[in-house]
């Protein structure tokens, strides 16, 4: 188990991770975080949010009976 | 037209997503309407193969246009079109959203890892806020001694230690917070 260096004001619990295990978690980190978000743009409701604010250009746009004649 | 911050300096609007154990609050920090572009902070908590949940933030770009997503989980990356002021807001918004998914999943132990190798004091200064909101909602936190290229925290949830939230409801009345179908609105 590594040292741990305590963060003022707080007691130093122990965690349950190994050298081995740490150097592990760093090593697929990258990897492991994109694909935390990867699953939740999977999620229709997640992705619904984050276009909620989308502006719809089509409606933007002139309809034919608008459009110059 | 550039990124422009849309973040309030009192409320932060969240969509907040339950998932199993899986917990993550999304909610915009900025536009670029001339590009039809969104920008959101996701803050998450997933959980961790070798036991307790691994707690991640990150920057989501919304294409209006292509309907794509591009994130970014790099501060370096940010830096090039957010600038400092509003970067410390949306931190200060990153950090609120922290101590309310923790208050959600209410987890014993939480990992934290850094994106980027080599993180500058500069965004060890950011994390050591990141720890801060762990301290406010009820956690000791510890961080591993450097070596490798990252560092590592590792927080425990103190019992009986209520975590100090106090969010409104979608529709602006107090009461209790509830999910659909693994989805609510709050605004923090």
């Amino acid at each position: 188990m590594m040292p741990q260096r305590q963060v003022p004001g707080a007691e130093a619990p122990q965690p349950r991770m190994s050298r081995p295990e740490q150097i592990e978690f760093m090593e697929q980190a990258e990897e492991r975080c994109r694909g935390y978000t990867q699953r939740w743009l999977a999620d229709p409701a997640f992705r619904a949010a984050l276009h909620r604010y989308d502006r719809d250009r089509s409606r933007d746009a002139p309809s034919l009976s608008e459009a110059p004649q | 037209m550039a990124f422009v911050c849309v973040l309030d300096a009192s409320d932060v609007d969240c969509d907040t997503f339950k998932n199993g154990d899986a917990w993550t609050v999304a909610f915009r920090i900025g536009a670029d309407k001339e590009l039809n572009l969104n920008y959101f902070a996701q803050v998450g908590l997933e959980i961790r193969g070798g036991g307790g949940l691994e707690y991640y933030f990150n920057i989501v770009k919304v294409d209006g246009d292509d309907s794509s997503e591009h994130t970014y989980w790099s501060g370096k990356e940010t830096s090039s079109f957010i600038i400092v002021s509003d970067r410390e807001r949306i931190l200060n918004a990153i950090c609120r959203a922290t101590v309310w998914i923790l208050s959600c999943a209410q987890p014993q132990e939480v990992y934290r890892i850094t994106y980027d190798e080599h993180p500058t004091e500069k965004s060890l200064k950011k994390h050591e806020l990141i720890c801060e909101a762990f301290r406010q909602a009820g956690y000791q936190v510890v961080r591993g001694d450097p070596y490798g290229d990252k560092r590592i925290w590792w927080a425990h949830r103190l019992a009986g230690e209520p975590a100090s939230t106090n969010p409104t409801l979608d529709d602006g009345e107090e009461g209790q917070y509830t999910m659909t179908g693994g989805h609510g609105r709050v605004r923090l």
